[in-house]
């Protein structure tokens, strides 16, 4: 067999010193002759490291010592000759069309992770969660709202705020996942308004009540009939766990543009910040328009009290009209939020069924 | 300043810089460092690497590392010899794995109890500043060339010193926010980020004090404070900008008519986007300033190192990187951290007044006692992405 020198830079471990040498493999050995010194070393303990195109190959010697040997023919040589086999990863991203499939098949995954992998894991952990997780959530949330000054102490009267609370257990259902209870609070941030907390805590708001009153400022059938649409919309966030699912979903994907894109500013925001920007999807705000659809109909209430109330609350906000019509459409399109106009349409095509049924 | 963990990660350990270029020795004129990689190629490692960190759910991402690392030393050459990195992958998976748990601990402390909350930030108090002296530890002494590896031998108290006060601005306003949320404490507390160039200046200073090669220590005589220079620089240059504008708006609003209230807003609104690319623009040019700086003040025995990056040529690479990743949906990322790479290999210089070869014989192997740092060893802790 012939044996094969290259030319080789020989370091000894010991110090940085840069000793050129020339190495020759024959009879299972290599061995390396520099000006002052020559040594050989068995082939079955060199560690030879991934040869990068324009990079030196590195041998490393068992007693610290390292040769490296620049690219080119000779160093494929001598790699042939050490027996260096390239491993499946290697010769994966040494080829384009391998590396372009990569390419390919990362959008797959991410685009399966994302919408299907996401989903599924959240409703695993979601289902998974303790009910203790929830109440403690919920308290947290409440207290962080008290104590930012968002909700104080209602200004109605206690006969008003008894009768807004009488609403409460007709939209119940008969064995509530945890208990529900109401509370009626002043909010100037939050306008009319209804909450859903983890706990099973609704809160109203003062002016939430104030929009359902009629010209007398009382609260008439229609009024109530609108506030128990309001209520059972909520009761369906508590009964479906919309907010232990959106806490759920919102950390996998905080946690999933971490490992991607070493972004941490969503992980590191910590959960009270998530929270306080919970936003359910359009999925659930349906649902929970469902739920309040159903607690309707077994009470025999025109769906056009639900259709009201929301038409009332859209309003009272500001800046709701003076948008172009296309942007409201596009940020529809956008948003995973349901434009409330839509909600109101969905309900108004019910309605004309129910009308027959209960007329 | 920067207020997500990725920029505390970024500020607190940008060593990326100092393991590559560190070193020996010429003849008798400045060696130049040369980088042989290519972005193309990079590309291809690079999407290799993000497909099988994903299928893996993130476990891949420590071998990922490890070749990226490997990729970007082995191609950096200085006098005939190239670096290379050694770390195990196993170690910087249980790094990652610590690290997930503690952000993760992080990120629910406080929707529980509060009390969860404080012990939890206690710990990353505790924790974090001992982690990064473990990660200078670790990714230094995994560093090799010419068959020595570099080193880290900053002391413990002292990684305390210089690190807490910059792991308190990013863990505490949160633990702040939640104990009172009506924010009094938590504006005191900003107050702190104005000594952020003087913390920034102790870190540098830590990181470079320390820097060993074989056995040798390197030679650091910069102050904090002359390493905090850039930033009061940039300071009263953005102060001065900042006169102007104020001067031109309110010139503009002396000079327009009653009825012209749009041009009046006109100035204004160019002065907050002048004022914010300022601010972008702030960032890079402080970066620049202090690893000149202090690279240029780092020398091992017989081995002076010199920096010489540009802030403008540097800004305009970073701009063209930035728009050319989001115009190409993040696939000319890795083109762009070859560019980053090469600018920073190739504006460093190393000077051996005596000859390179001379220098060299002066370092040589630490004794193995010395060396090892079991935690560090046994945990690649590395907070860089």
């Amino acid at each position: 067999m012939e044996t094969l020198m290259i030319a080789a830079h020989f370091f000894d471990g010991r110090s940085a010193r840069l000793h050129p040498a020339r190495l020759e493999v024959n009879a299972g050995a290599l061995t390396v002759t520099a000006p002052t010194f020559e040594r050989s070393y068995p082939l079955a303990g060199i560690a030879l490291s991934e040869p990068f195109a324009g990079a030196p190959a590195m041998l490393r010697f068992t007693d610290g010592a390292c040769c490296e040997v620049a690219p080119g023919a000779a160093r494929e040589q001598l790699l042939a000759a050490l027996g260096y086999r390239k491993s499946a990863i290697v010769r994966w991203q040494e080829r384009w069309p391998a590396a372009l499939l990569a390419l390919a098949l990362l959008a797959v995954l991410l685009a399966a992770l994302y919408f299907r992998g996401l989903p599924a894991l959240t409703e695993r952990i979601a289902a998974n969660l303790p009910a203790s997780v929830d109440v403690s959530l919920g308290k947290a949330a409440l207290s962080s709202l008290e104590a930012q000054g968002i909700v104080t102490a209602s200004r109605l009267s206690d006969e008003r705020i008894a009768e807004v609370q009488a609403l409460l257990p007709a939209v119940l259902p008969r064995q509530p996942r945890m208990p529900i209870k109401l509370l009626v609070r002043k909010s100037d941030k939050l306008g009319a308004n209804a909450l859903a907390l983890p706990d099973g805590t609704i809160v109203v708001t003062d002016a939430m009540v104030r929009l359902v009153l009629d010209e007398d400022q009382a609260l008439d059938d229609y009024g109530k009939e609108q506030l128990v649409a309001v209520l059972a919309h909520e009761v369906g966030h508590i009964e479906h766990r919309h907010a232990a699912r959106v806490m759920t979903g919102t950390s996998l994907t905080a946690a999933l543009s971490a490992a991607l894109f070493g972004d941490f500013s969503a992980v590191a925001a910590g959960l009270p910040a998530v929270l306080s920007q919970m936003q359910y999807s359009r999925t659930m705000e349906l649902d929970a328009d469902n739920y309040a659809l159903g607690v309707l109909r077994s009470q025999r209430i025109p769906l056009d009290a639900f259709a009201e109330v929301l038409s009332s609350l859209e309003r009272q906000r500001p800046k709701g009209s003076s948008m172009p019509r296309w942007l409201t459409q596009s940020m529809e399109y956008l948003s995973t939020h349901p434009d409330t106009a839509a909600r109101i349409e969905r309900i108004e095509r019910m309605q004309p069924e129910e009308k027959q049924t209960t007329k | 300043m920067g207020e997500t963990v990725a920029t505390l990660g970024y500020f607190l350990y940008t060593n990326k810089t100092m393991v590559d270029h560190n070193d020996s020795v010429a003849p008798s004129a400045p060696l130049e460092l040369g980088f042989s990689g290519s972005g193309a190629e990079y590309f291809r490692i690079w999407i290799v690497n993000l497909l099988l960190t994903v299928a893996t759910l993130g476990i891949y991402s420590a071998w990922a590392k490890t070749r990226r690392l490997q990729y970007f030393y082995r191609n950096t050459h200085l006098a005939g010899a190239s670096f290379d990195f050694l770390g195990d992958p196993k170690a910087i998976l249980r790094g990652r794995v610590l690290a997930v748990a503690l952000l993760g601990a992080y990120h629910y402390a406080f929707g529980f109890s509060l009390t969860t909350g404080i012990v939890i930030v206690g710990l990353l108090l505790a924790g974090l500043p001992f982690m990064m002296r473990s990660a200078l530890r670790f990714r230094l002494s995994n560093t090799v060339y010419r068959g020595l590896p570099f080193g880290f031998d900053g002391g413990l108290k002292e990684a305390y010193v210089v690190y807490l006060l910059p792991v308190a601005i990013f863990v505490v306003p949160g633990a702040l926010a939640a104990l009172q949320p009506d924010g009094k404490l938590l504006g005191a507390f900003f107050i702190l980020y104005l000594c952020w160039p003087l913390m920034h200046g102790a870190m540098k200073g830590y990181q470079h004090q320390h820097l060993m090669y074989g056995d040798r220590k390197a030679d650091f005589p910069l102050s904090t404070a002359s390493l905090a220079k850039p930033y009061v620089k940039t300071f009263l240059l953005g102060l001065g900008v900042l006169a102007v504008l104020i001067g031109l708006v309110v010139l503009t609003v002396v000079l327009s008519k009653p009825g012209g209230k749009f041009i009046a807003f006109l100035p204004a609104i160019l002065g907050g986007v002048l004022g914010y690319l300022g601010l972008l623009l702030s960032g890079p040019y402080i970066m620049v300033r202090m690893n000149n700086l202090a690279w240029s003040a780092t020398s091992f025995p017989g081995v002076r190192i010199e920096c010489r990056m540009k802030a403008r040529t540097y800004l305009r690479l970073q701009v063209v990187n930035v728009l050319l990743t989001l115009l190409t949906l993040g696939l000319f990322r890795p083109f762009a951290v070859v560019r980053t790479w090469r600018y920073r290999v190739e504006h460093l210089r190393v000077d051996a007044p005596a000859g390179f070869e001379q220098a060299t014989q002066l370092a040589s192997r630490r004794p193995v006692a010395a060396a090892g740092d079991g935690v560090a060893d046994f945990l690649g802790v590395d907070l860089s992405w």
